[in-house]
């Protein structure tokens, strides 16, 4: 509930600040980049470990942030101050809905097993819009263990149209039968 | 010869005269005082009552002797209905064991046979459960190894039409 409540305050401020600077999109890619990495990896242990020297921790996320936006470079080097690394996932979600409740627009996830076209992301974005009524905002992540298809994340929304999520159907199909 | 013959016959004569006030003096007395009852007469009595004790005591040990002999009559039939009891007691207890035995060797049997139902149903859900994994597991692989960009591209044209604003809807 802690963990929450910070990342939404961190997630505010980030994003107030990005708008005011008229810097959402990058501000948001970056932190994008950032979140998957600390998602997918031990980056946000890392950051929040406090037996890992604190200048090691700021040449690292200098390194991965050479080319970002300095809005993230800075927020990282404030979690990483004081041992918050583990909340960047969190800042990012929130962000991300704030970001959807101010403009109006939905931010989705797309997963993807195979690099998505033009076409297709264009073809994604159209038809979520249709249905929701909203501007769309995606993010393209590319997960081989789906298999084939897409996965769509519309904020705490998962849409699940991967050849994973069929077998899965078919395995609780198949152990539904052989129960019986 | 005859001087000395007359003075041992008056001597004689006057002896026996004095052995007859003697005897007629102790015979009066004795009369007089009855000393033989009264010796005699005790003893008798005393012999009496000895006599008299002696068929009391035989009485009592005759006595004694039926009496003993009736509870040991008793004793016997007594020790008799006990044995007899404690033999009813022991097939009753006999029995209520043997049907104690009975009820537990069915019971343990029952649970026996529900246990080994249970494990084979188990073992054969593992077993399914293991065939479809691996099935899928392989179909998995399979696919994966053979879907192309454009089956991946038609996959995905297909679930963007099948999406409604039910599926979309923002909890």
């Amino acid at each position: 509930m802690k963990q929450k409540h910070v990342a939404q305050n961190y997630a505010a401020g980030l994003f107030h600040a990005s708008q005011a600077n008229n810097s959402t999109d990058a501000v948001e890619a970056d932190l994008g980049k950032l979140a998957s990495a600390a998602a997918e990896t031990n980056l946000s242990v890392l950051l929040s470990n406090p037996q890992v020297d604190k200048k090691d921790k700021h040449a690292l996320v200098d390194k991965m942030l050479k080319n970002g936006h300095p809005y993230v470079g800075n927020l990282v080097h404030i979690l990483v101050e004081r041992n918050r690394g583990r909340y960047l996932p969190d800042i990012y979600q929130h962000f991300m809905k704030i970001r959807d409740q101010e403009s109006d627009s939905l931010h989705v996830t797309v997963e993807t097993a195979f690099e998505l076209t033009k076409t297709i992301q264009d073809k994604i974005s159209k038809r979520l819009n249709e249905l929701t009524g909203r501007d769309i905002r995606l993010s393209i992540v590319e997960d081989v263990t789906i298999v084939g298809g897409i996965r769509l994340k519309l904020q705490d929304n998962l849409i699940d149209g991967s050849v994973l999520a069929q077998m899965d159907g078919l395995r609780q199909q198949l152990l539904g039968s052989s129960a019986n | 010869m005859d001087f000395l013959n007359q003075d041992v016959l008056w001597d004689f004569f006057w002896r026996v005269v004095n052995a007859v006030i003697l005897f007629g003096l102790v015979v009066y007395f004795v009369r007089k005082y009855d000393v033989i009852n009264k010796v005699f007469g005790g003893y008798q009595e005393k012999i009496q009552r000895e006599i008299d004790n002696a068929k009391n005591v035989e009485e009592d040990a005759a006595r004694i002797k039926r009496e003993i002999d009736q509870m040991s009559e008793q004793a016997e039939v007594r020790s008799q209905e006990i044995v007899e009891k404690a033999k009813e007691q022991a097939q009753r207890e006999k029995e209520a064991l043997i049907e104690d035995a009975k009820s537990s060797a069915e019971r343990i049997l029952t649970q026996a046979r529900q246990t080994a139902d249970y494990e084979q149903e188990r073992q054969s859900k593992l077993l399914q459960n293991e065939i479809v994994e691996r099935t899928l597991e392989k179909a998995r692989e399979e696919v994966a190894a053979k879907i192309t960009k454009k089956e991946n591209d038609r996959l995905v044209n297909e679930f963007l039409d099948s999406l409604n604003e039910e599926s979309v809807k923002l909890s």
